[in-house]
């Protein structure tokens, strides 16, 4: 039998620096195989679980600092270069897509903790997801191709090949698993909140554009125009739609230009999020809603965003001594 | 960040680096359990090798890890010893508390 402790080092060490392990966890759990092997020859049993209780309670002491010292070598390993820039894309991209979600179903989280409560957070994450993972693959791109020396043009394709991918799996989210979680969620929130006991296959909540998958829209605008009440908000919902499928394909050309340029990179970053935000407050809020074409309304933002990174592309290859060196490491 | 430090300033000490600096500078290198017991409450188990570690890299005390193991599989208890620079830093400080003591008491 392995004497205590030995699994808590061994664990410990995949995840801290060498150091930390050799300076504070070895001599902690040192000291709790010594402590307890001395009990144990002394006092017996009971003796022996009063050592194992004061050694174990001493690593959860420790737990705190090796935590920050866990965290700070985890960030270290994921932001500083290695020559692999896009394995750390692919990391960062996991962690912002994560800590997106839950941002957005943070304040979106139902206000009462009713038995529904944990059903109806859980229908949340499939509507999350669809604006989390664009979004997460951006704030990925961005931090993962951060102060990495790679060559542009194969950089550039492995990205869109990853923004290809990202891309997918946000089209598989809106189309199929947002319309049946919206859907869902609002018929448990009604039969909880509503109807109190009545069983929830019961009601029937009629299903709106943000319910329909692309194909059922797609559907519905082909319909004579007199059938299609609602025309607008389907056209919009549909394209919009679209617009978040194609957006990683936007995200990853600002990204790479973001990353190419040298100088006031974060600058360049800002104003395209400006440029955005310009864009949304006046396509959406600058007077009625449907005073714009609902495709200029849903693919604008997407637009912006490629067009921008382009750009910055373009001002790196022109002035290419604003570009930090960017060379093939393994070269 | 890393802080500076005025030119002529002493090293820093903290007051847990102190204790563990007066505790060593008695004799006998110490074990971790060792300094946690002659401590009397003020050092606890299972952060005193954060206060070790970090007086070590400052190169306050020096660290052997003890030859003779209980049994196989144990890992070996690791021995502190304070260095000359130390043992100086502790004793400037003692002689600054002093002074400032002496001086408060006047």
């Amino acid at each position: 039998m392995n004497p205590p402790g030995t699994w808590i080092r061994r664990c410990a060490s995949r995840v801290l620096p060498a150091d930390v392990v050799a300076r504070l966890l070895t001599p902690t759990v040192a000291d709790l195989q010594w402590d307890v092997e001395v009990a144990g020859r002394r006092g017996g049993k009971k003796a022996r679980y009063a050592a194992l209780a004061r050694g174990y309670g001493a690593l959860l002491r420790l737990a705190p600092v090796l935590m920050l010292h866990m965290a700070q070598h985890l960030s270290d390993e994921l932001l500083l270069d290695d020559g692999r820039p896009l394995r750390r894309v692919a990391t960062c991209s996991a962690v912002a897509v994560l800590l997106c979600t839950l941002l957005l179903i943070w304040p979106a989280y139902p206000p009462h903790r009713g038995s529904a409560a944990r059903v109806l957070v859980v229908l949340l994450v499939p509507q999350a997801l669809g604006v989390a993972l664009p979004v997460g693959f951006l704030i990925g791109s961005v931090l993962g191709l951060r102060r990495r020396e790679s060559r542009q043009g194969r950089t550039l394709r492995h990205l869109l090949v990853g923004a290809a991918a990202v891309a997918l799996a946000t089209w598989v989210t809106v189309d199929w698993l947002t319309p049946q979680a919206n859907q869902r969620f609002r018929e448990v929130l009604i039969a909880d909140l509503m109807v109190g006991g009545v069983p929830r296959d019961v009601i029937h909540v009629e299903r709106g554009p943000n319910e329909h998958s692309l194909r059922e829209l797609y559907v519905q605008m082909q319909r004579p125009q007199r059938e299609r009440p609602n025309e607008y908000a389907t056209a919009y919902a549909f394209h919009s739609r679209l617009a978040l499928i194609l957006s990683p394909l936007a995200f990853a050309l600002l990204a790479f230009g973001v990353v190419s340029i040298g100088r006031e990179r974060w600058l360049a970053a800002v104003a395209a999020i400006s440029l955005v935000a310009g864009v949304v407050v006046t396509v959406w809020y600058d007077g009625p809603a449907d005073a714009w074409p609902p495709l200029l309304r849903a693919y604008a933002p997407d637009l912006v965003f490629g067009t921008w990174g382009v750009v910055l592309l373009w001002c790196s290859v022109k002035w290419p001594d604003c570009e930090r060196p960017i060379t093939d490491v393994r070269s | 960040m890393q802080r500076h430090q005025a030119p002529d300033s002493p090293p820093p000490l903290s007051a847990k680096e102190a204790i563990v600096l007066h505790l060593l500078s008695a004799g006998e290198p110490l074990y971790g359990l060792q300094l946690v017991a002659l401590s009397e409450g003020r050092l606890k188990r299972g952060t005193v090798y954060v206060t070790l570690g970090r007086m070590e890299a400052k190169g306050y005390v020096v660290s052997a890890a003890d030859g003779e193991t209980s049994r196989a599989g144990t890992l070996p208890r690791r021995r502190y010893t304070p260095t000359p620079l130390g043992l100086r830093v502790a004793k400037a400080w003692s002689t600054l508390w002093q002074t400032l003591r002496l001086a408060e008491e006047a």
